[in-house]
């Protein structure tokens, strides 16, 4: 019994697990949290509204609305789309919260808004005018893909789908990355790459819901595992976004994961598993981080997690911010 | 001094205390080396394709066998052999001779063909768009439905752009319809919305009839281009299929379970489909007069229906809840995503177009009667 309580001990101490650093009491758990120029950002969905937080040495809310169900930042401006009784909105302020403008209004549905400071990009789900069907693709589905360089908006594409939620991934070299992930049947992932003017080109097609970003010059996605059966692992692949070669860089991973960039490292976040994986190209199993006990990784960038800890008070999370190694 | 102590300590209280410092130590010791607290924000499972928690209600034949022959669930777009194909939503199907399949690639704005061994090809299309001309350079979008005569000229409901397409000696033309609209008339002054599947009949003539889903009704379009207003439907047709003979259409309405067609109604069908808590009937192919296929449309089943009796061929029923997936084995064990359209071929064998998986699948069903031609 002591042995045995004695080899756990060392074996957990050696992991060495970092300490956690509070951030603040949020009013619900976390949900699509990023770090950007030393604040972390994040929403909280409540009953009746959400907030959209930053977060550095205390916790602040800069946007309530009833919904916000995409957001950005770069540079000096946030963008963030939210539900309106007729529509979405979409909007822009400083990072501190200052300076609100309304640059798009509209009867679809804004998804996925992305921004890194210069432009701006985001999608528009239109109200389809086709018959519902439980057999065919959705009729007459439109999505159009909007590209915003200072105050001129353009359409950049228009994509004949209907997603149930998509994503802006980044604007490279003047082609955009664009993650939809469909509703009906099935589901199935496809990511676009769209070069304005262009006819798009669907450059990823997976089955299921999958999770994706953007390098500087490589996707990754997560995908079905390709060495298991089961459905509960999955793997990481990789396009290079000039030779468009795909690779498999991972896999045997925790199914149902999200990516994040953090730096040069890729991690992948399961609902699984507490600690987030590196997914480290040369050993294609990845490992799992270690962190503080009782703490969840919901969000990793530039070197950090965002963590949270639950508390049996209803409506108060404890956020804290672990720093890697 | 230590006497004092003794007398005054109870043993008992001692005792207590020890344990409960014991106890407190174990408690910190599990917490912090043993206890993994489970997530509080639950993400939905990354793969659909597996199998719906419970048991099904009702599953397919052990002696039914399905394959699939081309194509692979992640969408695509790549002509090969077998599974290297790739197809992006299949919907429409049909067979011409030597048993090659034509099919309407919905997603990718194409019609592909199938040769019986899997090797797939791209017929006609390139990306989404209106444009006649050469089938390398000709544009479709979003089609639904095919259908292809013994000569092998091909009719496609290009559904997004409400025209009927013919696809012939390597070109591409329209030979009905314009802007999405209702209207009788011949070629560019007819308008369909929404056509979605389309069917040869060849009596009393060659012409083709079209489910003008938007419009509810099932058109008839003569071969020189000339649509009839068509019959108006309770709800919108989904497929469209010809009767036994070729003399007569049915087509599943999805507000329920019932079939539409020309002539009496079928006898017991809706409480053969209510039997299996079919719902949403999506696609049929009449075998003879009291026997068809049927697929479901949310539970990815393939059935038998023979007058009252409908039994579950390939994939399976669950209620309340859906089936879907894609695995080939044996019918019980086989599962469906959404199937867009169905036929036979000479020897019996049933191919379908998953429009969910994207793929063509073969469904081998012994004793299976053939359907008869819809020949002249």
């Amino acid at each position: 019994m002591v042995i045995a309580f004695g080899t756990i001990t060392a074996i957990r101490l050696r992991s060495s697990a970092p300490i956690a650093r509070p951030l603040g009491i949020a009013r619900a758990v976390p949900q699509s949290p990023s770090f950007v120029d030393g604040a972390w950002y994040w929403v909280e969905q409540l009953e009746n509204e959400a907030l959209l937080v930053r977060a550095t040495d205390a916790r602040r809310e800069l946007v309530r609305g009833r919904s916000i169900p995409s957001y950005a930042v770069a540079g000096h401006h946030l963008l963030w789309a939210d539900q309106q009784p007729d529509g979405f909105r979409l909007s822009t302020a400083t990072p501190d919260g200052s300076g609100t403008r309304v640059i798009r209004e509209t009867d679809g549905r804004i998804m996925g808004a992305w921004t890194d400071g210069a432009a701006s990009a985001w999608l528009e789900q239109s109200k389809r005018p086709g018959s519902a069907s439980r057999v065919l693709p959705p009729l007459g589905a439109r999505c159009r893909v909007l590209l915003q360089k200072g105050d001129e908006q353009s359409v950049a594409a228009e994509l004949l789908e209907e997603f149930e939620t998509g994503e802006v991934l980044g604007f490279r070299s003047g082609v955009l990355y664009v993650l939809g992930i469909r509703a009906e049947g099935l589901r199935a992932s496809v990511i676009y790459r769209i070069k304005p003017g262009e006819p798009p080109q669907r450059i990823v097609g997976e089955t299921g819901v999958i999770s994706a970003v953007l390098d500087r010059a490589t996707l990754y996605w997560t995908a079905p595992s390709r060495e298991s059966n089961s459905t509960m692992t999955e793997c990481v692949r990789a396009l290079a976004t000039d030779t468009l070669k795909i690779d498999t860089i991972a896999d045997w991973l925790p199914g149902g994961g999200r990516l994040c960039l953090s730096g040069t490292d890729l991690l992948l976040l399961s609902p699984s598993e507490n600690a987030p994986w590196l997914v480290d190209h040369p050993h294609r199993l990845g490992s799992p981080l270690a962190l503080p006990p009782d703490e969840y990784c919901i969000g990793a960038g530039e070197g950090r997690l965002l963590t949270v800890r639950r508390r049996k008070t209803p409506g108060r999370v404890a956020v804290s911010e672990v720093l890697l190694p | 001094m230590s006497r004092g102590l003794e007398r005054q300590v109870n043993p008992k209280i001692a005792a207590l205390v020890i344990l409960l410092v014991i106890a407190a130590v174990q408690a910190w010791w599990w917490r912090a080396f043993i206890w993994r607290p489970k997530s509080p924000t639950p993400r939905p499972k990354a793969n659909m394709m597996q199998m719906p928690p419970g048991p099904a209600q009702e599953t397919g034949r052990k002696d039914v066998a399905v394959e699939t022959i081309a194509g692979d669930p992640e969408p695509g777009c790549a002509d090969g052999p077998g599974r290297d194909a790739r197809f992006d939503a299949p919907t429409g199907i049909a067979i011409g001779a030597n048993g090659v399949l034509y099919v309407a690639d919905s997603r990718n704005h194409r019609i592909r063909i199938v040769r019986p061994d899997g090797e797939t090809t791209t017929l006609a299309g390139s990306t989404a768009g209106y444009r006649d001309g050469p089938v390398r350079t000709a544009r479709f979008q979003s089609p639904c439905g095919i259908a292809v005569d013994e000569s092998g000229r091909v009719y496609v409901a290009d559904t997004a752009n409400h025209r009927i397409r013919l696809i012939d000696n390597g070109e591409v033309r329209t030979l009905a319809g314009g802007d999405a609209g209702f209207a009788s008339g011949r070629g560019a002054a007819a308008r369909f919305r929404y056509p979605t599947a389309i069917v040869l009949t060849h009596r009393p003539a060659k012409t083709l009839l079209v489910a003008d889903c938007g419009n509810r009704r099932l058109r008839t379009v003569g071969l020189d281009g000339s649509v009839q207003s068509g019959t108006l439907l309770p709800s919108a047709p989904l497929s469209a299929a010809l009767g036994v003979g070729g003399t007569g259409w049915e087509s599943p309405l999805p507000d329920g379970a019932s079939i539409a067609r020309t002539g009496p109604a079928i006898s017991g069908i809706h409480s053969a489909l209510k039997s299996l808590s079919i719902a949403h009937p999506g696609v049929v192919l009449p075998l003879g007069p009291e026997t068809r296929l049927l697929a479901d449309a949310s539970q990815g089943a393939l059935l038998l229906v023979e007058g009252t009796t409908a039994t579950v061929l390939a994939g399976g029923i669950q209620s309340p809840g859906s089936m879907l997936g894609w695995r080939d084995f044996s019918g019980d064990q086989a599962l469906f995503g959404r199937i867009g359209g169905i036929v036979q071929d000479d020897a019996g064998r049933i191919y379908v177009s998953d429009t969910d998986a994207n793929c063509i699948r073969r469904v081998t069903v012994p004793g299976l009667i053939r359907r008869k031609e819809a020949g002249p």
